[in-house]
């Protein structure tokens, strides 16, 4: 059964091949063409898009707008001040919560400014002397500068102490989604937050904090501190 | 071997008019440039234009666009088709006669019996070809040919070739 005679073998199949001939034999290719061309100007131009294409223009838009959002500009964040300041000789550990309220005190003028966070800690120096931090957020070096001078001058105990003031960088992490929303809507509070939290963690020494607001501004400080830090608050 | 008066035969045989057999292959012409792309060997244009056809047919009757077949009458006595078919033309020797006359017997086959004895018989693929086409094994596309050979071989009585101005078959087939 693998050889099958195609010419017609009964009376039936020789009539359809009889007319098959004629209707071949009446093909007429030019009025096909002429048709044709009518049909091809009155159709409706579709633009069939093919599968790979679609694949490859949805690639090329991630790569795309993967390469925008890495090549995105996140400004530095250049407001951060961190002030180093010369402790009295009387300072103590115990007197912390002192020195939280002192310049909780100040913090309105800070926030006139356009400060929004202010860490108070301390630190013990080699020679067991004491400095007091000061980290800052949200204002330039200028500003920072003329508010500490400002304060020093109203506290006399500070009147006349050394002290340093320089911008640390702070690593925290960022998102592809909170970089686009910082594109897009600039600085977010959601991406402050985040400063504040890579400065505390980098001032703490992942010591616990104590956070409260004053004058606008958020006002970190030692978590056993952080009941006095409250009512400072408030 | 050009394609397109083939292609034409083709429509108008299975289809059993001329305006509709047009209609179909224009059709198909349009659906096979509207995707060129999904030629793969250029040398089966052939092949895969005739699928195309087939399948616009099958579509295209499923949504009796084209009219579907309609015996004019019953397979009791095969002089009735005859006598049936002189009712729609009057002159045996006419292509139109004869066009009706072809639909009917084709409309006595399946619809994969029709295609496989036109496409190797008329149109002149192989079986190769024709299994490729209706995408079913060579064996099915022989199978099928003889079926509907065997079916067709009863269909017209002898004397009815003269009737209709046809020259006998001059080849027996080797089954």
């Amino acid at each position: 059964m693998s050889e099958f005679n195609t010419r017609p073998d009964n009376n039936a199949e020789q009539l359809i091949q009889s007319v098959f001939d004629r209707l071949t034999g009446q093909a007429d290719p030019v009025i096909a063409r002429l048709r044709l061309e009518r049909s091809l100007e009155r159709r409706p131009r579709r633009r069939r898009v093919s599968t790979a294409i679609k694949v490859l223009a949805f690639i090329t838009g991630l790569l795309a707008l993967g390469g925008w959002a890495s090549g995105a500009p996140v400004i530095g964040w250049d407001d951060g001040q961190l002030i180093t300041i010369q402790a009295p000789d009387s300072f103590v550990p115990a007197a912390y919560p002192h020195w939280v309220g002192v310049f909780a005190n100040h913090a309105e003028a800070l926030a006139d400014h356009g400060g929004h966070s202010l860490i108070v800690d301390y630190r013990q120096g080699s020679d067991d002397s004491y400095f007091l931090q000061l980290g800052i957020i949200g204002v330039s070096y200028t500003e920072a500068n003329d508010w500490l001078r400002d304060v020093m001058q109203r506290v006399p105990e500070l009147n006349g102490t050394p002290y340093t003031i320089t911008q640390p960088l702070l690593p925290f992490r960022v998102s592809v989604r909170e970089m686009l929303a910082y594109s897009v809507l600039g600085r977010t509070e959601a991406e402050e937050r985040k400063v504040v939290a890579a400065w505390r963690a980098a001032e703490s020494q992942a010591q616990q904090v104590a956070m409260g607001r004053h004058a606008q501004i958020a006002l970190i400080a030692r978590s056993n501190d952080c009941r006095r830090v409250s009512m400072v608050g408030f | 071997m050009p394609v397109y008066p083939r292609a034409l035969a083709y429509a108008q045989s299975i289809s059993g008019s001329l305006m509709d057999g047009e209609d179909l292959v224009q059709d198909a012409v349009l659906s096979a440039y509207s995707r060129f792309d999904t030629l793969r060997n250029r040398e089966r244009f052939r092949e895969w234009f005739f699928a195309i056809l087939l399948n616009r047919f099958r579509n295209l009757r499923n949504r009796w666009r084209l009219r579907p077949f309609k015996l004019v009458a019953e397979l009791g006595s095969s002089h009735s088709i005859l006598e049936a078919t002189a009712s729609v033309s009057g002159d045996p020797a006419e292509l139109g006669y004869q066009l009706t006359l072809v639909r009917e017997l084709l409309g006595r086959l399946s619809a994969r019996e029709r295609d496989v004895i036109l496409l190797l018989g008329p149109a002149g693929f192989t079986p190769e070809e024709v299994a490729r086409i209706q995408r079913i094994s060579q064996r099915a596309v022989i199978q099928l040919a003889y079926r509907a050979r065997r079916k067709l071989r009863a269909m017209l009585p002898e004397g009815a070739l003269s009737f209709l101005n046809i020259p006998a078959p001059g080849v027996t087939n080797h089954e």
